[in-house]
Protein backbone atom coordinates (compact mmCIF):
# COMPACT_ATOMS: atom_id res chain seq x y z
CA UNK A 1 0.00 0.00 0.00
CA UNK A 2 2.68 2.48 1.01
CA UNK A 3 4.49 1.48 -2.20
CA UNK A 4 1.63 3.07 -4.14
CA UNK A 5 1.82 6.33 -2.19
CA UNK A 6 5.61 6.62 -2.53
CA UNK A 7 5.39 5.72 -6.23
CA UNK A 8 2.77 8.46 -6.71
CA UNK A 9 5.13 11.09 -5.28
CA UNK A 10 8.02 9.85 -7.45
CA UNK A 11 5.79 9.79 -10.54
CA UNK A 12 4.65 13.37 -9.89
CA UNK A 13 8.25 14.60 -9.87
CA UNK A 14 9.13 12.55 -12.94
CA UNK A 15 6.14 13.94 -14.85
CA UNK A 16 7.04 17.52 -13.90
CA UNK A 17 10.81 17.51 -14.35
CA UNK A 18 11.85 14.52 -16.46
CA UNK A 19 9.23 13.53 -19.00
CA UNK A 20 8.77 17.13 -20.19
CA UNK A 21 12.15 16.65 -21.94
CA UNK A 22 10.93 13.56 -23.81
CA UNK A 23 7.44 14.51 -24.94
CA UNK A 24 5.35 12.53 -27.41
CA UNK A 25 3.42 15.02 -29.57
CA UNK A 26 4.05 17.65 -26.81
CA UNK A 27 2.46 15.38 -24.20
CA UNK A 28 3.84 13.55 -21.14
CA UNK A 29 2.67 10.15 -19.87
CA UNK A 30 0.15 10.32 -17.05
CA UNK A 31 1.92 7.98 -14.64
CA UNK A 32 -0.21 9.00 -11.67
CA UNK A 33 -3.36 8.00 -13.54
CA UNK A 34 -1.73 4.67 -14.37
CA UNK A 35 -1.12 4.14 -10.65
CA UNK A 36 -4.72 5.11 -9.86
CA UNK A 37 -5.94 2.58 -12.45
CA UNK A 38 -3.79 -0.19 -10.93
CA UNK A 39 -4.94 0.71 -7.43
CA UNK A 40 -8.63 0.83 -8.32
CA UNK A 41 -8.34 -2.44 -10.21
CA UNK A 42 -6.85 -4.39 -7.33
CA UNK A 43 -8.45 -2.64 -4.34
CA UNK A 44 -11.93 -2.25 -5.84
CA UNK A 45 -13.43 -4.08 -2.83
CA UNK A 46 -12.38 -1.26 -0.42
CA UNK A 47 -14.01 1.98 -1.61
CA UNK A 48 -12.67 4.09 1.25
CA UNK A 49 -9.09 3.10 0.45
CA UNK A 50 -9.69 3.91 -3.22
CA UNK A 51 -11.18 7.32 -2.36
CA UNK A 52 -8.27 8.24 -0.08
CA UNK A 53 -5.66 7.21 -2.65
CA UNK A 54 -7.46 9.11 -5.42
CA UNK A 55 -7.67 12.21 -3.22
CA UNK A 56 -3.95 11.92 -2.49
CA UNK A 57 -3.08 11.59 -6.19
CA UNK A 58 -5.36 14.51 -7.02
CA UNK A 59 -3.68 16.58 -4.32
CA UNK A 60 -0.26 15.78 -5.84
CA UNK A 61 -1.49 16.85 -9.27
CA UNK A 62 -2.95 20.09 -7.87
CA UNK A 63 0.24 20.85 -5.95
CA UNK A 64 2.51 20.55 -8.98
CA UNK A 65 0.16 22.30 -11.34
CA UNK A 66 -1.25 25.81 -11.72
CA UNK A 67 -4.85 24.68 -11.17
CA UNK A 68 -6.65 25.65 -7.94
CA UNK A 69 -6.51 23.06 -5.15
CA UNK A 70 -9.39 20.66 -5.43
CA UNK A 71 -9.87 20.33 -9.20
CA UNK A 72 -7.76 17.25 -9.80
CA UNK A 73 -8.86 15.85 -6.42
CA UNK A 74 -12.46 16.03 -7.62
CA UNK A 75 -11.60 14.58 -11.06
CA UNK A 76 -9.65 11.67 -9.57
CA UNK A 77 -12.37 11.02 -6.96
CA UNK A 78 -14.90 10.58 -9.77
CA UNK A 79 -12.51 8.44 -11.82
CA UNK A 80 -11.68 6.24 -8.80
CA UNK A 81 -15.37 5.69 -8.08
CA UNK A 82 -16.12 4.80 -11.71
CA UNK A 83 -13.06 2.53 -12.15
CA UNK A 84 -13.60 0.60 -8.92
CA UNK A 85 -17.30 0.14 -9.78
CA UNK A 86 -16.40 -1.25 -13.22
CA UNK A 87 -13.62 -3.46 -11.81
CA UNK A 88 -15.82 -4.80 -9.01
CA UNK A 89 -18.88 -5.58 -11.11
CA UNK A 90 -17.62 -6.50 -14.58
CA UNK A 91 -13.95 -7.46 -14.60
CA UNK A 92 -12.02 -10.38 -13.20
CA UNK A 93 -8.52 -9.83 -11.74
CA UNK A 94 -6.93 -10.24 -15.14
CA UNK A 95 -4.08 -7.75 -15.71
CA UNK A 96 -5.03 -7.43 -19.40
CA UNK A 97 -8.13 -5.46 -18.36
CA UNK A 98 -5.86 -2.74 -16.94
CA UNK A 99 -5.14 -1.57 -20.48
CA UNK A 100 -8.73 -0.72 -21.56
CA UNK A 101 -9.39 0.57 -18.04
CA UNK A 102 -6.45 2.98 -18.36
CA UNK A 103 -7.65 4.13 -21.79
CA UNK A 104 -11.10 4.77 -20.34
CA UNK A 105 -9.62 6.59 -17.32
CA UNK A 106 -7.48 8.90 -19.49
CA UNK A 107 -10.36 9.87 -21.76
CA UNK A 108 -12.68 10.32 -18.76
CA UNK A 109 -10.29 12.58 -16.84
CA UNK A 110 -10.00 14.91 -19.84
CA UNK A 111 -13.76 15.03 -20.34
CA UNK A 112 -14.50 15.50 -16.62
CA UNK A 113 -11.84 18.27 -16.40
CA UNK A 114 -13.27 20.07 -19.44
CA UNK A 115 -16.81 19.77 -18.00
CA UNK A 116 -15.67 21.08 -14.59
CA UNK A 117 -14.01 24.08 -16.26
CA UNK A 118 -17.23 24.76 -18.17
CA UNK A 119 -19.46 24.46 -15.07
CA UNK A 120 -17.20 26.35 -12.64
CA UNK A 121 -15.52 28.92 -14.91
CA UNK A 122 -17.68 29.01 -18.05
CA UNK A 123 -14.73 27.97 -20.23
CA UNK A 124 -15.70 26.21 -23.49
CA UNK A 125 -13.51 23.65 -25.26
CA UNK A 126 -13.81 21.35 -28.20
CA UNK A 127 -13.77 17.87 -26.65
CA UNK A 128 -12.92 16.32 -30.00
CA UNK A 129 -9.85 18.52 -30.47
CA UNK A 130 -8.77 18.01 -26.82
CA UNK A 131 -9.06 14.24 -27.23
CA UNK A 132 -7.22 14.22 -30.55
CA UNK A 133 -4.39 16.60 -29.56
CA UNK A 134 -3.88 15.70 -25.90
CA UNK A 135 -5.69 12.62 -24.60
CA UNK A 136 -4.92 10.13 -27.38
CA UNK A 137 -1.14 10.82 -27.31
CA UNK A 138 -1.33 10.63 -23.50
CA UNK A 139 -2.95 7.19 -23.72
CA UNK A 140 -0.38 5.93 -26.22
CA UNK A 141 2.56 7.23 -24.20
CA UNK A 142 1.12 5.88 -20.94
CA UNK A 143 0.61 2.42 -22.46
CA UNK A 144 4.13 2.49 -23.83
CA UNK A 145 5.51 3.18 -20.34
CA UNK A 146 3.25 0.49 -18.83
CA UNK A 147 4.48 -2.13 -21.32
CA UNK A 148 8.10 -0.98 -20.94
CA UNK A 149 8.00 -1.44 -17.18
CA UNK A 150 5.51 -4.29 -17.21
CA UNK A 151 7.87 -6.86 -15.69
CA UNK A 152 8.66 -4.56 -12.76
CA UNK A 153 4.97 -3.73 -12.26
CA UNK A 154 4.09 -7.43 -12.47
CA UNK A 155 6.67 -8.43 -9.88
CA UNK A 156 6.04 -5.56 -7.45
CA UNK A 157 2.28 -5.17 -7.74
CA UNK A 158 0.35 -7.74 -9.77
CA UNK A 159 1.98 -10.94 -8.44
CA UNK A 160 2.00 -9.70 -4.83
CA UNK A 161 -1.66 -8.76 -4.91
CA UNK A 162 -2.68 -11.91 -6.77
CA UNK B 1 -26.66 3.11 8.53
CA UNK B 2 -25.54 0.55 5.95
CA UNK B 3 -21.95 0.60 4.62
CA UNK B 4 -23.07 1.64 1.13
CA UNK B 5 -25.01 4.60 2.49
CA UNK B 6 -22.03 5.67 4.62
CA UNK B 7 -19.75 5.55 1.58
CA UNK B 8 -22.25 7.53 -0.53
CA UNK B 9 -22.58 10.15 2.21
CA UNK B 10 -18.78 10.41 2.53
CA UNK B 11 -18.48 10.74 -1.25
CA UNK B 12 -21.03 13.56 -1.30
CA UNK B 13 -19.31 15.35 1.59
CA UNK B 14 -15.94 15.11 -0.22
CA UNK B 15 -17.46 16.57 -3.42
CA UNK B 16 -19.02 19.52 -1.56
CA UNK B 17 -15.81 20.23 0.36
CA UNK B 18 -13.73 20.07 -2.80
CA UNK B 19 -16.08 22.43 -4.64
CA UNK B 20 -15.69 24.93 -1.80
CA UNK B 21 -11.91 24.44 -1.89
CA UNK B 22 -11.81 25.13 -5.64
CA UNK B 23 -13.80 28.31 -5.20
CA UNK B 24 -11.69 29.55 -2.29
CA UNK B 25 -8.31 28.69 -3.85
CA UNK B 26 -6.42 31.61 -5.29
CA UNK B 27 -3.36 31.69 -7.54
CA UNK B 28 -0.05 32.35 -5.78
CA UNK B 29 -1.52 31.23 -2.42
CA UNK B 30 0.82 30.39 0.47
CA UNK B 31 0.55 26.57 0.12
CA UNK B 32 1.34 26.82 -3.61
CA UNK B 33 4.37 29.05 -2.93
CA UNK B 34 5.63 26.66 -0.25
CA UNK B 35 5.28 23.65 -2.53
CA UNK B 36 7.01 25.55 -5.36
CA UNK B 37 9.90 26.40 -3.03
CA UNK B 38 10.25 22.85 -1.67
CA UNK B 39 9.96 21.17 -5.07
CA UNK B 40 12.51 23.39 -6.85
CA UNK B 41 15.43 21.35 -5.44
CA UNK B 42 14.20 17.95 -6.75
CA UNK B 43 13.33 19.65 -10.06
CA UNK B 44 16.90 20.95 -10.39
CA UNK B 45 18.30 17.53 -9.48
CA UNK B 46 16.12 15.78 -12.08
CA UNK B 47 17.05 18.42 -14.64
CA UNK B 48 20.75 17.72 -13.98
CA UNK B 49 20.27 13.96 -14.39
CA UNK B 50 18.70 14.55 -17.77
CA UNK B 51 21.53 16.78 -19.09
CA UNK B 52 23.87 13.91 -20.19
CA UNK B 53 20.97 12.06 -21.85
CA UNK B 54 19.90 15.25 -23.58
CA UNK B 55 23.40 15.94 -24.85
CA UNK B 56 23.52 12.50 -26.51
CA UNK B 57 20.04 12.77 -27.99
CA UNK B 58 20.50 16.28 -29.31
CA UNK B 59 24.23 16.07 -30.21
CA UNK B 60 23.72 16.11 -33.95
CA UNK B 61 21.16 18.90 -33.96
CA UNK B 62 23.31 20.90 -31.49
CA UNK B 63 26.29 20.81 -33.88
CA UNK B 64 24.11 21.96 -36.75
CA UNK B 65 22.61 24.69 -34.58
CA UNK B 66 26.13 25.79 -33.53
CA UNK B 67 27.30 26.38 -37.13
CA UNK B 68 24.02 28.18 -37.93
CA UNK B 69 24.41 30.40 -34.86
CA UNK B 70 28.01 31.26 -35.81
CA UNK B 71 26.82 32.53 -39.20
CA UNK B 72 23.97 34.49 -37.61
CA UNK B 73 26.39 35.99 -35.08
CA UNK B 74 28.56 37.41 -37.88
CA UNK B 75 25.53 39.09 -39.47
CA UNK B 76 24.31 40.35 -36.08
CA UNK B 77 27.67 42.02 -35.32
CA UNK B 78 27.37 44.10 -38.50
CA UNK B 79 23.76 44.97 -37.67
CA UNK B 80 24.74 45.93 -34.12
CA UNK B 81 27.31 48.44 -35.39
CA UNK B 82 24.67 50.01 -37.64
CA UNK B 83 22.13 50.13 -34.81
CA UNK B 84 24.63 51.74 -32.42
CA UNK B 85 25.03 54.58 -34.90
CA UNK B 86 21.25 54.87 -35.21
CA UNK B 87 20.87 54.90 -31.41
CA UNK B 88 23.42 57.72 -31.07
CA UNK B 89 21.57 59.77 -33.65
CA UNK B 90 18.23 58.98 -31.95
CA UNK B 91 19.50 60.21 -28.56
CA UNK B 92 20.89 63.35 -30.16
CA UNK B 93 17.59 64.16 -31.80
CA UNK B 94 15.65 63.43 -28.61
CA UNK B 95 17.90 65.80 -26.66
CA UNK B 96 17.24 68.41 -29.27
CA UNK B 97 13.49 68.01 -28.96
CA UNK B 98 13.74 67.70 -25.12
CA UNK B 99 11.94 64.33 -25.01
CA UNK B 100 11.86 62.46 -21.72
CA UNK B 101 14.23 59.50 -21.71
CA UNK B 102 12.41 56.19 -22.24
CA UNK B 103 13.32 53.87 -19.43
CA UNK B 104 14.52 50.46 -20.59
CA UNK B 105 13.01 47.47 -18.89
CA UNK B 106 15.42 45.15 -17.13
CA UNK B 107 15.55 41.44 -17.90
CA UNK B 108 16.29 38.45 -15.70
CA UNK B 109 17.45 35.30 -17.50
CA UNK B 110 16.09 32.04 -16.09
CA UNK B 111 16.36 28.35 -16.85
CA UNK B 112 13.30 26.13 -17.22
CA UNK B 113 13.48 23.35 -14.60
CA UNK B 114 10.04 21.75 -14.76
CA UNK B 115 6.66 21.90 -16.43
CA UNK B 116 3.05 21.35 -15.40
CA UNK B 117 2.19 17.76 -14.39
CA UNK B 118 -1.11 18.05 -16.25
CA UNK B 119 -1.11 17.78 -20.04
CA UNK B 120 -4.18 20.02 -20.17
CA UNK B 121 -2.33 22.98 -18.65
CA UNK B 122 0.76 24.63 -20.09
CA UNK B 123 3.03 26.09 -17.44
CA UNK B 124 6.74 26.07 -16.77
CA UNK B 125 8.77 26.39 -13.56
CA UNK B 126 11.89 28.55 -13.75
CA UNK B 127 14.81 28.76 -11.34
CA UNK B 128 14.38 32.44 -10.45
CA UNK B 129 12.02 33.88 -7.83
CA UNK B 130 11.31 36.85 -5.59
CA UNK B 131 15.00 37.05 -4.62
CA UNK B 132 15.65 38.06 -8.23
CA UNK B 133 12.92 40.76 -8.21
CA UNK B 134 10.39 38.57 -10.00
CA UNK B 135 6.74 39.20 -9.11
CA UNK B 136 3.39 37.80 -10.29
CA UNK B 137 2.30 39.46 -13.50
CA UNK B 138 5.79 39.90 -14.96
CA UNK B 139 5.97 39.23 -18.71
CA UNK B 140 8.19 36.43 -19.97
CA UNK B 141 9.80 36.58 -23.41
CA UNK B 142 12.56 35.08 -25.52
CA UNK B 143 14.36 36.78 -28.39
CA UNK B 144 11.80 35.51 -30.94
CA UNK B 145 8.58 36.33 -29.14
CA UNK B 146 6.25 36.22 -26.17
CA UNK B 147 6.36 33.20 -23.85
CA UNK B 148 3.79 34.02 -21.16
CA UNK B 149 3.35 35.52 -17.72
CA UNK B 150 4.54 34.81 -14.16
CA UNK B 151 1.69 33.57 -11.93
CA UNK B 152 3.30 31.99 -8.84
CA UNK B 153 6.48 33.18 -7.16
CA UNK B 154 8.49 31.68 -4.32
CA UNK B 155 11.87 32.89 -3.11
CA UNK B 156 13.93 30.78 -5.54
CA UNK B 157 11.55 29.67 -8.31
CA UNK B 158 8.50 30.83 -10.22
CA UNK B 159 5.74 29.36 -12.31
CA UNK B 160 4.84 30.92 -15.65
CA UNK B 161 1.77 30.24 -17.76
CA UNK B 162 2.39 29.98 -21.48
CA UNK B 163 0.48 31.83 -24.17
CA UNK B 164 -1.39 28.63 -25.13
CA UNK B 165 -2.59 27.94 -21.55
CA UNK B 166 -6.39 28.24 -21.18
CA UNK B 167 -6.03 30.87 -18.43
CA UNK B 168 -3.79 33.20 -20.43
CA UNK B 169 -5.08 36.15 -22.43
CA UNK B 170 -3.53 39.32 -23.80
CA UNK B 171 -4.62 42.28 -25.93
CA UNK B 172 -3.00 41.96 -29.35
CA UNK B 173 -3.21 43.45 -32.81
CA UNK B 174 -2.44 42.46 -36.38
CA UNK B 175 0.69 44.28 -37.52
CA UNK B 176 -0.46 44.86 -41.09
CA UNK B 177 -3.98 46.12 -40.40
CA UNK B 178 -3.99 47.27 -36.72
CA UNK B 179 -7.04 45.09 -35.97
CA UNK B 180 -7.09 44.69 -32.17
CA UNK B 181 -8.57 41.74 -30.30
CA UNK B 182 -7.69 39.23 -27.58
CA UNK B 183 -5.24 36.34 -27.91
CA UNK B 184 -5.88 33.59 -25.41
CA UNK B 185 -4.84 29.99 -24.92
CA UNK B 186 -7.17 27.01 -24.82
CA UNK B 187 -7.52 23.53 -23.37
CA UNK B 188 -6.65 22.19 -26.84
CA UNK B 189 -3.24 23.90 -26.62
CA UNK B 190 -4.01 26.39 -29.39
CA UNK B 191 -3.66 30.20 -29.33
CA UNK B 192 -6.91 31.84 -30.41
CA UNK B 193 -7.25 35.42 -31.63
CA UNK B 194 -10.83 35.97 -30.46
CA UNK B 195 -13.74 38.42 -30.87
CA UNK B 196 -13.00 39.41 -34.45
CA UNK B 197 -15.77 40.97 -36.48
CA UNK B 198 -16.66 39.66 -39.91
CA UNK B 199 -15.51 42.87 -41.63
CA UNK B 200 -12.11 42.99 -39.86
CA UNK B 201 -9.13 42.98 -42.22
CA UNK B 202 -7.51 39.77 -40.98
CA UNK B 203 -5.86 37.26 -43.31
CA UNK B 204 -4.01 33.97 -43.01
CA UNK B 205 -0.29 34.71 -42.64
CA UNK B 206 -0.76 37.99 -40.73
CA UNK B 207 1.64 38.59 -37.86
CA UNK B 208 0.03 39.15 -34.43
CA UNK B 209 1.90 41.18 -31.80
CA UNK B 210 1.17 42.35 -28.25
CA UNK B 211 -0.80 45.59 -28.02
CA UNK B 212 0.73 46.73 -24.74
CA UNK B 213 -2.09 49.13 -23.92
CA UNK B 214 -2.65 49.50 -20.15
CA UNK B 215 -1.06 46.12 -19.55
CA UNK B 216 2.15 44.70 -18.15
CA UNK B 217 3.18 43.43 -21.57
CA UNK B 218 5.38 45.75 -23.64
CA UNK B 219 3.92 46.53 -27.07
CA UNK B 220 5.13 44.99 -30.28
CA UNK B 221 6.31 41.59 -28.99
CA UNK B 222 5.61 38.90 -31.62
CA UNK B 223 3.00 36.35 -30.57
CA UNK B 224 2.59 34.36 -33.78
CA UNK B 225 1.13 34.07 -37.27
CA UNK B 226 -2.51 33.47 -38.17
CA UNK B 227 -3.01 30.03 -39.74
CA UNK B 228 -6.80 29.75 -39.94
CA UNK B 229 -9.96 31.82 -39.41
CA UNK B 230 -13.31 30.33 -38.32
CA UNK B 231 -16.67 31.35 -36.90
CA UNK B 232 -17.11 31.31 -33.13
CA UNK B 233 -19.61 28.91 -31.46
CA UNK B 234 -22.00 31.88 -31.16
CA UNK B 235 -21.86 32.44 -34.93
CA UNK B 236 -21.56 36.21 -34.40
CA UNK B 237 -17.83 36.74 -34.11
CA UNK B 238 -14.83 35.09 -35.71
CA UNK B 239 -11.69 33.69 -34.19
CA UNK B 240 -8.30 32.94 -35.73
CA UNK B 241 -5.84 30.25 -34.73
CA UNK B 242 -2.39 31.72 -34.15
CA UNK B 243 0.70 29.57 -34.57
CA UNK B 244 3.08 30.74 -31.79
CA UNK B 245 6.30 32.45 -32.93
CA UNK B 246 8.34 30.16 -30.66
CA UNK B 247 8.35 26.42 -29.95
CA UNK B 248 6.74 26.43 -26.52
CA UNK B 249 7.32 22.72 -25.88
CA UNK B 250 11.11 22.97 -26.15
CA UNK B 251 11.98 26.08 -24.15
CA UNK B 252 15.16 25.83 -22.10
CA UNK B 253 15.85 29.47 -21.12
CA UNK B 254 13.57 32.49 -20.89
CA UNK B 255 13.84 36.19 -20.04
CA UNK B 256 11.58 37.77 -17.41
CA UNK B 257 10.84 41.47 -17.69
CA UNK B 258 11.12 42.88 -14.19
CA UNK B 259 11.30 46.68 -14.72
CA UNK B 260 8.52 49.05 -15.88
Amino acid sequence: MSLFYISAIICAFLEAAFFNHVPFFSVKPNLILLLVTLFCFYFNFDILRVMLFCLFCGLLKDSFSVVPFGIHMLVYLFIGAILSYIARNFLRYNWRFIIPLFVFATLSQGIIYALLRFVLFGSRSSLFVVSFRVLVPEVIYGLFIFLLFFKVIKRCVIDKLS
Amino acid sequence: MGKKKKISLLFTVFIILLLFLIRLSSPNSLPKRLILNISSLPYKFLRLTFVPIESIIYCHSSLRELSYLKEENKKDKILLMQLKDAAKENNRLRDLLSFKERSEFSLVAAEVIASDVSNLRRTLVINRGSRHNIAPGNSVIVSDGLVGMVVEVSSSSSRIILINDPDFSIAAYVQSSDVTAIVSGSLEGLCKFKYLESNDDVRIGDQVVSAGRNSRFPPGIPIGKIISISKDHSGVTLFAIVNPAIRLSSLKEVLVIVGD
